[in-house]
């Protein structure tokens, strides 16, 4: 039912734009000849049926939940040996990492049961590639370094792009950031990482009590780096640096639209990069509470937490010690 | 209550952060020209060397997730050259709000 609305909603928002298109009208505008009107109305319509799908759709995992309740642990009353735990399976089932050699005793935990051991101790087989569940996690968010690599990336190619043709305008608009507060910002996210790293060496070494302060250091320090951006937009806005009709940086023809260009990705990408940190900060101030710090549960899961909040955090700070030259060093000697 | 032992590297990697920081506003100040922007990047580079050593240990991470940051540099490098061509070859447009005017309609 959600499948068939949304269907009919989109196909009706987006046929009378291909129309509109046709008809050679052109985009980006905000007034239009009337003889588009009615197409315009269509398409909004379909916007709006579209939209009411969503809640229908928003109910499938509510259903999914309910057949999952009703089939339970063993739908089938299967009498095999891996039917026989909870559905989902648990995760974390032993303390310590097991490596059994193919055929051999295990290395860890109860070994030589019965007496029974089949190989000779020094038989050298490899043992069988596994990944633990901090070399699962790792992995997990360096894909997502990997994915973020690729978001900023491109940010400061049109940076690169923009200094390239636009030389004069880019160096100009760089002399009015405010250097003083952006050296601050950079030192003090510098020091967070640092915070982040010890809280992940402290969680390693079974310090809880370090960790929690540790954690709380990071959160707090990005919190004061946010403080620190948001005195810096102020200014600026009143300055008039943001990009737009009220722009007043002084300057004409290509220096000007340059300085603009410059603050629009300012903007864009200090923005973007405050909310990965105010993002990074609550993941912080969520894991610091001792509860969280506290070496519980299996091995891998205690230490990935914090580990995989602490390689955010790195990466994060990384994108800052891009940015710093680019926006507040560029220019500074003309 | 001593701080755990391991903080102590890391503690040496924040102060050489702190120090490559203010050598990079120092730099920014010296009329080098051009290298300006090059000593502002190479100093912004052996930062983040320095973060992903000692901060993210990196060289300790499993090959899958070094794979994973090589895969991303590489496929930014790869889209940065189509981009730069792109550029290279392109008449550069100012943005709509940057002239007044409006451009009629294509056909009315």
């Amino acid at each position: 039912m959600a499948a068939l609305v949304i269907f009919a909603g989109f196909n009706l928002t987006f046929f009378p734009q291909y129309l509109l298109g046709y008809a050679g009208m052109p985009r980006r505008y905000h007034s239009y000849p009337e003889e588009f009107q009615v197409l315009h109305v269509l398409s909004s319509a379909g916007a709006v049926r579209a939209g009411a799908g969503l809640p229908a759709a928003a109910r499938l995992p509510g259903l999914v939940a309910a057949l999952r309740r009703a089939g339970g642990a063993n739908p089938w009353q299967a009498t095999g040996l891996e039917w026989q735990t909870r559905s989902p399976p648990p995760t974390c089932t032993t303390s310590t990492r097991r490596l059994r050699r193919p055929g051999g005793p295990t290395t860890t935990g109860r070994r030589h049961e019965h007496g029974r051991v089949s190989d000779p101790p020094h038989t050298p087989q490899p043992a069988p590639p596994r990944m633990s569940g901090e070399a699962t996690a790792d992995f997990g968010m360096w894909v997502f370094i990997a994915s973020e690599i690729l978001f900023f990336g491109p940010l400061l190619l049109t940076y690169a792009y923009g200094r390239a043709r636009w030389p004069e305008g880019f160096a100009m608009a760089s002399r009015h950031t405010d250097v003083l507060l952006g050296t601050l910002n950079t030192a003090l996210l510098l020091t967070s990482s640092f915070c982040a790293a010890a809280a992940v060496a402290a969680h390693g070494a079974r310090r809880p009590a370090w960790t929690a302060r540790l954690l709380a250091a990071t959160a707090l320090l990005g919190v004061a780096f946010l403080c620190v951006k948001g005195l810096e937009y102020r200014k600026e806005w009143h300055e008039g640096l943001f990009p737009g009709p009220a722009f007043t940086l002084a300057g004409e023809g290509a220096a000007r639209q340059g300085a603009q260009l410059f603050f629009a990705f300012y903007f864009t990408a200090t923005g973007l990069h405050a909310l990965h940190v105010g993002i990074g900060a609550v993941l912080m101030a969520g894991l610091a509470p001792a509860r969280a710090a506290r070496p519980t549960g299996c091995r891998g899961r205690r230490l990935a937490r914090v580990a995989v909040a602490g390689l955010y955090w790195h990466f994060v700070d990384i994108v800052w010690v891009l940015l710093y030259p680019l926006i507040y060093l560029v220019g500074r000697h003309p | 209550v001593k701080p755990p032992r391991a903080l102590q590297p890391l503690a040496w990697t924040w102060a050489a952060l702190l120090v490559l920081l203010f050598a990079s506003l120092g730099s920014a100040y010296l009329p080098l020209g051009a290298f300006n922007l090059v000593a502002g990047l190479a100093i912004a580079g052996v930062k983040i060397a320095l973060i992903a050593r000692w901060f993210m240990h990196l060289h300790r991470a499993p090959v899958w997730s070094r794979l994973a940051a090589l895969v991303a540099v590489c496929a930014l490098a790869l889209l940065a050259g189509f981009t730069v061509f792109e550029g290279a070859t392109r008449a550069a447009d100012p943005a709509p709000w940057q002239l007044p005017q409006q451009l009629p309609p294509a056909r009315r």
